[in-house]
């Protein structure tokens, strides 16, 4: 075997990557020859170096951490949304578009959108015709709206003469409870001049 | 290797609402991938907040995680996506990496100092290689990272990964006898 194949695998071995009986053979080779050993060596020496790298102490900011997270879940969740609504808008004119057949199109220097099935042959509707048919319902419908009117009528005045119980009913407790309001007044009057005679009789007699 | 039975625990029962579980995983994690960091990218006043951007993805995408692979592997990396980001940004050339390594406890003041410089030597080395050649050096000297779980993490086939090592040991190797650090010094 030789030493160039020896050195291309003794980076494996420095590492523990070979199998064992590969190892063993490189090892073997490596006990026999100085300059294979020498490599070797310089190897494991680098090794050494390496794994003394810095090893700084971090402490991750919990609180932080989890203020941040939501931060970015709020803007995450907006870009999603003001995408969505963007797509929505989209996918509506283009809907509009297909379905009421728009074509978009710049003739003499104006931009035209058109929609709509195009009927050469078929003649404009005059406003005459729309008109009339407007203002001439069919007897049936025009006994059906005569009906609605008067039954809302009825309905009014239904509405109207129970106000106007209501109300009279209303002046009449007030007047009630004024009576009574008074009543209760010149009872407390009496009392009261009841009461003070009667002071003024035991005073009397006292003396 | 890290007990990838105890990450998939505790990230199940993340996923299932439990916060302090989350918590666990940052406690045990944060150290690994702060020395991953550190030397992956160069910059030690970066590591505090790349450290903490790696675990706000992590937060992230929890909800996302697939017990399909590691849990080491997927958190891994999210480090090195982080680091790669770092280094787009990043337009100065990489700084010399502070040493805080194990030494021999039993050498001399005098061994002790030739020693970390040259760890300085080796990490400034490590900090001039493509990054390509520096990632798989550093994944490899990370622990419990082998060249198989190294693919996962790359997305790489491990038979690539061994021969990207190999020449990044081999310009190491040079970069020293460049700086007079010949194999008998090295192996002094």
């Amino acid at each position: 075997m030789s030493c160039a194949s020896i050195r291309a695998g003794l980076p494996a071995l420095v590492y523990g990557d070979l199998p064992p009986e590969e190892a063993a053979r490189v090892e073997r080779h490596v006990a026999d020859c100085a300059a294979c050993r020498k490599e070797y060596a310089a190897l494991q020496q680098l090794r050494t170096l390496l794994d003394a790298g810095p090893a700084p102490e971090v402490r991750v900011d919990l609180v932080a951490l989890y203020r941040q997270s939501a931060e970015r879940r709020r803007r995450q969740a907006q870009r999603w949304r003001r995408l969505a609504t963007a797509l929505t808008a989209l996918a509506a004119v283009v809907l509009l578009a297909v379905s009421l057949r728009m074509e978009v199109r710049v003739q003499a220097q104006q931009l035209v959108i058109h929609w709509g099935q195009e009927r050469p042959d078929a003649p404009a509707p005059t406003p005459q015709v729309l008109v009339q048919t407007i203002i001439q319902p069919d007897p049936a419908t025009q006994a059906d709206v005569q009906l609605l009117k008067e039954l809302v009528h009825a309905l009014a005045d239904d509405v109207e003469g129970r106000d106007e119980r209501y109300r009279r009913a209303i002046a009449h407790l007030q007047d009630r409870v004024d009576l009574l309001q008074v009543q209760s007044q010149r009872r407390w009057t009496e009392t009261d001049q009841n009461v003070a005679a009667l002071y003024l009789l035991t005073k009397g007699d006292k003396r | 290797m890290r007990m990838s039975h105890d990450d998939a625990e505790l990230m199940r029962r993340w996923r299932h609402g439990d916060a302090g579980a989350f918590e666990a995983l940052v406690r045990h994690w944060q150290q690994p991938i702060a020395r991953f960091l550190s030397r992956l990218v160069g910059q030690p006043e970066q590591v505090q907040d790349l450290c903490q951007e790696v675990f706000l993805r992590l937060h992230l995408a929890g909800q996302r995680y697939r017990e399909t692979g590691t849990f080491s592997a997927w958190l891994y990396r999210i480090a090195l996506n982080v680091a790669r980001d770092a280094g787009k940004r990043r337009r100065l050339p990489l700084q010399p990496l502070p040493v805080d390594g194990p030494c021999d406890p039993m050498g001399s003041a005098a061994d002790v100092c030739e020693q970390e410089e040259l760890a300085t030597v080796v990490n400034n080395a490590v900090a001039a290689l493509p990054p390509l050649l520096r990632e798989v050096v550093v994944l490899r000297h990370t622990d419990g990272i082998n060249f198989e779980h190294m693919a996962r993490i790359l997305k790489t086939p491990a038979t690539t990964l061994r021969s990207r090592f190999a020449v990044a040991l081999g310009r190491l190797r040079e970069r020293l006898v460049q700086l007079g650090l010949s194999t008998e010094e090295v192996d002094q």
